[in-house]
């Protein structure tokens, strides 16, 4: 009999069918899709790490590639890695270049992964190489000696030119990367040697990965610091990199001597101790530009104070003796090598052969530009050098002496000076073996192990399944109103049928349970084609991720996961919904109507009250909050009150004055649950759609998004200068910028995208250095939070979507000797241009990265950007500058939420879709009932046109108050922010709505006609 | 009044048409009192639908008093359903969203927006001639069915209608109900000057009217 009754009212069940299996395919897709995002993450850990379990990076320094002979990295690699980049018309791409011995490549070779070769020739297919065989990497020039030392200047960038050998593959590490992203990196191979020759770092490797987990005591034990360019012997320590570390000097500084070597202005005595600054000139003997050595002894002497101890050489050309007082003109550098002069005055302690300076090799130190050339006119030295002081004689000096320093003076007195991120010495003297040893840490070495990391990352990482789930939620909604609309038709016309049961004798559970099975079993039949259905929607959503909405993703290559255990779940799960709802209509419908007159005086203050708040709120909101959040939920509060009007309105409603509107309001009255099913359907369908289309913050327009700077600089190379200064201008030929350019400048210490183009859950997100008094335009506060603990500023959507943490977490970033350092989130800050990047004051930046000098990132504020951009671009191409408008960086990241914004328009519209499918239901369901009214009203003698249009409004009434509450309460949504959804977005909002509005009359218009003339005909 | 003359009406039976009324003619007088009586599917109700201006006749002349039913625009076609003719049928066609008082003043708005107090005093006489006058508020869901029978009756004659039809409006009811309802009628008819044409098969009901007519083979017989 359930057999028969279910092909009988198979139109219902197709129905039925038809919602069960969409609300399944939502439903188990978007668990699908979860399944499949979180599976391509960790796949993309295991291609961008291939077999890597242990990461050793020497940090801002190199390791000699003896390292590798250890037995215990002998299944390791050893890897010169570079940031490079690579200039492709007038785009630059950001590229990783690792030197490599593994790939048998010969010098002026390289490798490229499929990504690169597809940027570098978009139009042909990734197996095909690029036209052009060859091409340039530009390389930022690495040395032994850190660049942003005082004592160095050269060339901050070097080419290679290269021709490209083929493509390396993803199985064969083509993708290898080592941070915690899922885009796909731009690699190049190249043959380690030659990298190293064209670098100047011959022997040299900074990366080493191995297969298998090494632990950091077994690798400590096995490594040496000759290894990390240390050179410690029983009676001194020196390094490739010139400066000895703070740490390593402190280590020693009970048993040892320290020297510290430097280039000084001059030396000076004056003969008077009273004079005029001309007559001081006359009477004051100088040495210019002297190699001075700052050191705590001197063969077995304390050099304390203001001690200086003279060679014979400078004692003879400055006129002094023993006794006298010399002093010392040098320069000290602040940050980004901006200059001060300072002079300290020195007793002349002793004065010794020149000789015996020259016979202490750790008087010296090997500074580039400075130490192998022929002439001091040849010096190449970021110090302001004035050739013309340099005389005959200290040409003569250096043709015979080169740096031997002239004097020694007290290290106590200039160590503060000269001391800078690299190093607090240039060379170490043990008067007997010292009984410390180094660690790897001392010399930055680390161990990473990124696969924990990154697998951790992937599993955390953006929930596609929540996401999705949200974003299809009004298509569930809508399926399951569907399903419920219709089963309550089909009830409703067996209403005859379900009273002759119980005329039978039939129990009312014996009924209902009856009913049940006979619509469950249908339900259960159509769910399974739901979970197809779900393979097919979540194979669309991943093609469409990965194409035409990859703007949320930036992502290419997403592949289907299927997971029994989720498909159960989703099938459950709709079957679950499915018993609910059906159980839900059949109990309400043995219930009947219930009168609800008693309630009627709270609705009233329920209606009173809600209005009260929804006004109060958004008037509050209006005018001094303008959360955002707040006014969707005004909006929603909205709905709410209205549809509690509703309620109270048609319930009011009663015999009185006879109207042809009461009795289209008695008509609504009289299927009063139907009509507020329609209401929210709809009401919340036009909200939902029309506040997401319509809310489109304007970024661009938020002064604190940009700080009102004009350009956003990112530069592959560190820059180690104060551009804002005139003379370093000219140094760098950026005479051309308008005046009025003005740059802020940021430190940069690389970590894990945090911007929401990354999808894995990040740990530590890049770190900028700024003073923070900066940032006050961007809406950064400065908290006390951060003046006791290291601590960072993060804005507000990575905080939450990235980081997943809140205000007063703690981050644990490695400082640079490798240790993990607790960073307290201290506050956060407007999303803008440093959407992904934490903001860290500059001090504590340089504290715990002291080696990460140099600028990476800078704003531009000018008269005329343009021009600054185009000089920027021309004259510091060699640096790899990416120059990009503020608001071009905005939209980048707009782009993604605009995306989002674009599915939940794309889902929300077609559960709009079918909320108006339902509400025909609602309509049909209505007027199946009226056959009788409707030949009732004809008997009386009203026209055909009457009819229609009683019928019409009964039907029509509610949708379109629906449609009001729906769209206005949108508008109080968007009230924050109507303008940014711009005029011809409001005005499409607009047009959208009267089409929808038009639609909904013409298809009820066309349904109740068709109705009266069915009763017509029959 | 009413002036029926060789009317026809056929419908279609599959292929075939049925021929419902074959040629069938009836005057009726002011005031009058008639039934008519017949088998089931002898074509009652098509003769009350053709009466009441619900359908047309295929062939013959229908005058209501003396106009010409098939030459009446659809406009006064409603105008004379509205004001001249009444109908109470045998499931009473009450509509059950509205109040008894809503349904009997359903037909005043057929020609305007809201009813006049003419009309309402008119629906207090009404529900009090009809003995419920108490229900006034009620929906029509709680009446018994003698209750809806009467208030149908009183939606039949709010427009103050010449002619009243009934379609079996006792259907439904008991004999204890029916005679009551018949009594009614006859009321309706004496009192207000009502004509009254009842279709029914009860012999009783018909013992109401002044004139029975029987239906058979399409044509009335007296």
């Amino acid at each position: 009999m359930l057999k028969q009754s279910r092909r009988y009212y198979r139109r219902f069940y197709r129905l039925v069918s038809f919602a069960v299996i969409l609300m399944t395919a939502v439903l188990t897709g978007s668990l699908l899709l979860g399944d499949s995002v979180r599976d391509t993450l960790v796949r993309r850990v295991g291609e961008r790490l291939g077999a890597t379990e242990t990461v050793i990076t020497s940090g801002t320094g190199f390791m000699s590639d003896a390292v590798m002979q250890q037995p215990l990295l002998k299944d390791a690699e050893g890897y010169l890695l570079m940031d490079g980049f690579v200039s492709v018309g007038d785009k630059l791409l950001p590229v990783y270049v690792w030197g490599t011995d593994t790939d048998s490549l010969s010098p002026g070779e390289i490798l490229i992964n499929a990504p690169l070769n597809s940027q570098l020739s978009p139009n042909s297919s990734t197996r095909q190489l690029v036209n052009s065989s060859t091409i340039i990497i530009h390389l930022p020039s690495h040395n032994l000696v850190p660049s942003g030392s005082l004592f160095v200047t050269r060339s901050y960038a070097t080419q290679m030119r290269v021709s490209v050998a083929g493509v390396k593959s993803v199985e064969e590490g083509g993708n290898l990367l080592l941070k915690n992203e899922q885009t796909l990196p731009l690699n190049v191979f190249v043959n380690r040697q030659y990298l190293a020759e064209e670098m100047g770092l011959e022997g040299k490797i900074n990366l080493i990965l191995s297969g298998r987990i090494i632990p950091e005591e077994e690798f400590a034990a096995v490594w040496t610091p000759e290894m990390s360019g240390i050179h410690q012997t029983d009676s001194s320590l020196t390094s490739d990199a010139i400066f000895i570390s703070r740490d390593i000097v402190d280590k020693f500084a009970n048993s040892s001597t320290i020297y510290f070597s430097y280039l000084a202005n001059q030396l000076v005595y004056f003969r008077l101790c009273r004079m005029s600054a001309s007559e001081a000139e006359a009477n004051s003997s100088t040495v210019n530009y002297p190699f001075i050595t700052a050191v705590s002894a001197w063969q077995g002497e304390a050099l304390e104070g203001r001690d200086m101890i003279l060679s014979d050489y400078a004692a003879r050309r400055l006129h002094v003796s023993e006794g006298d007082s010399v002093v010392m003109d040098y320069y000290v550098a602040r940050d980004l090598k901006n200059l001060d002069t300072r002079a300290q005055s020195f007793r002349v302690k002793r004065i010794v052969p020149l000789s015996s300076f020259m016979h202490d090799s750790l008087l010296t130190a090997d500074f580039p530009g400075l130490s192998h050339v022929e002439r001091c006119t040849d010096w190449d030295s970021d110090l302001p050098i004035n050739m013309e002081r340099v005389t005959k004689e200290d040409e003569a000096f250096w043709y015979a002496y080169r740096q031997t320093p002239k004097a020694l003076v007290s290290y106590q007195a200039v160590s503060g000076d000269w001391s800078n991120a690299y190093g607090s010495a240039t060379a170490l003297r043990f008067s007997s073996r010292p009984d410390v040893s180094l660690s790897p840490r001392d010399a930055g070495v680390q161990l990473v192990y990124p696969r924990a990391r990154g697998l951790q990352g992937a599993h955390g990482g953006v929930d596609f399944a929540g996401l999705f789930l949200a974003l299809g939620f009004f298509i569930i909604l809508a399926a399951v109103l569907l399903m419920k609309n219709t089963l309550e038709e089909m009830f409703t016309l067996r209403q005859a049928e379900i009273s002759l049961y119980r005329q039978l004798g039939f129990s009312e559970g014996t009924v209902r349970r009856s009913l049940f099975r006979e619509a469950f079993i249908v339900m259960l039949q159509a769910s399974p084609w739901g979970v197809v259905a779900a393979l097919l929607y979540s194979s669309l959503t991943l093609w469409l991720l990965g194409n035409v909405w990859s703007g949320a993703t930036h992502t290419e290559g997403f592949a289907l996961s299927v997971h029994l255990h989720t498909l159960f779940f989703g099938w459950a799960a709709g079957a679950l919904i499915c018993a609910l709802v059906l159980w839900r209509v059949l109990w309400r419908r043995s219930r009947g109507h219930v009168a609800t007159s008693s309630r009627r005086g709270s609705n009233g203050y329920i209606f009173a009250g809600l209005l009260f708040l929804t006004l109060l709120l958004t008037v509050v909101n209006f005018i001094s909050l303008h959360s955002m959040a707040l006014f969707v939920v005004c909006g929603l509060l909205w709905i709410l009150t209205w549809g509690q009007f509703l309620r109270l309105y048609v319930q009011r409603r009663q015999s009185g004055e006879i109207h042809r509107i009461r009795l289209v309001w008695s008509s609504v009255r009289a299927s009063l649950g139907q009509h507020l099913l329609a209401y929210w359907t709809l009401s919340l369908g036009v909200f939902a759609v029309f506040a997401v289309g319509l809310n489109r913050p304007d970024f661009t327009r938020e002064r604190e998004a940009t700080g009102t700077y004009q350009l956003y600089v990112d530069s592959r190379v560190p820059i180690q200068y104060d551009l804002n200064n005139p003379l370093v201008r000219q140094k760098l030929s950026l005479e051309s910028l308008p005046d009025t350019t003005r740059f802020l400048a940021f430190m940069r210490h690389t970590q894990d995208e945090a911007s929401c183009l990354n999808l894995n859950q990040v740990a530590t997100p890049t770190v900028l250095g700024v003073d923070l008094k900066e940032m006050e335009p961007f809406g950064l506060r400065d908290s006390s939070l951060f003046t006791l603990h290291p601590s960072l500023f993060i804005d507000e959507e990575s905080l939450t979507w990235s980081l997943k943490k809140s205000v007063g977490d703690t981050l644990y970033y490695q400082n640079g000797r490798g240790e993990s350092v607790p960073v307290v989130i201290a506050g956060t800050y407007p999303t803008g241009i440093f959407h992904g990047n934490a903001i860290m004051p500059a001090e504590q930046f340089r504290r715990l990265w002291p080696k990460e000098s140099g600028v990476e990132v800078l704003l531009v504020k000018s008269s005329d950007p343009d021009e600054a951009a185009e000089v920027l671009s021309t004259v510091m191409g060699e640096y790899g500058l990416s120059v990009q408008t503020t608001e071009e960086r905005l939209r980048m990241f707009f782009e993604v939420t605009e995306t989002y914004l674009v599915i939940f328009l794309t889902l929300g519209g077609l559960g709009l879709l079918l909320g108006i499918f339902s509400l025909i239901i609602i309509v049909r369901k209505n007027l199946a009932v009226q056959d009788v009214v409707i030949r009732q009203y004809r008997a009386m003698g009203f026209s055909e046109e009457l009819i229609c249009q009683l019928l019409l409004r009964e039907n029509l009434i509610v949708p379109l108050y629906a449609v009001c509450a729906g769209a206005t309460g949108a508008l109080i949504s968007i009230s924050a922010n109507v303008r940014g959804a711009g005029y011809a977005t409001l005005l499409f909002a607009t047009l959208a709505l009267a089409v929808l509005t038009a639609s909904l009359v013409v298809g009820i218009r066309i349904i109740v006609k068709q109705y009266i003339i069915n009763t017509e005909t029959t | 009044m009413l002036c029926l003359e060789n009317i026809t009406k056929r419908f279609a039976d599959g292929q075939r048409m049925l021929t419902v009324l074959d040629g069938l003619s009836l005057h009726v007088e002011e005031g009058e009192f008639i039934a008519v009586i017949g088998e089931s599917g002898a074509g009652k109700t098509t003769l009350l639908n053709i009466l009441g201006t619900l359908i047309p006749a295929d062939e013959g002349s229908f005058l209501i008093r003396g106009e010409e039913v098939k030459d009446m625009s659809a406009e006064r076609l409603c105008q004379v359903r509205n004001r001249e003719i009444g109908i109470v049928y045998q499931d009473h066609r009450l509509l059950p969203q509205f109040t008894v008082w809503q349904n009997i003043l359903l037909p005043t708005l057929a020609a305007k927006k809201a009813s006049t107090d003419e009309e309402q005093q008119r629906a207090l006489e009404l529900l009090d001639f009809m003995g419920v006058a108490a229900l006034k508020d009620s929906y029509v869901t709680q009446l018994s069915g003698g209750e809806q029978a009467r208030v149908a009756i009183c939606r039949a004659l709010i427009n103050r209608p010449a002619i009243l039809l009934a379609d079996e409006p006792t259907g439904q009811l008991d004999a204890a109900n029916a005679l009551t309802i018949a009594s009614l009628f006859r009321q309706v008819n004496t009192q207000l000057h009502t004509t009254v044409i009842m279709v029914t098969h009860s012999s009783h009901m018909a013992k109401a009217a002044q004139k029975v007519y029987r239906l058979a083979n399409g044509k009335l017989q007296c």
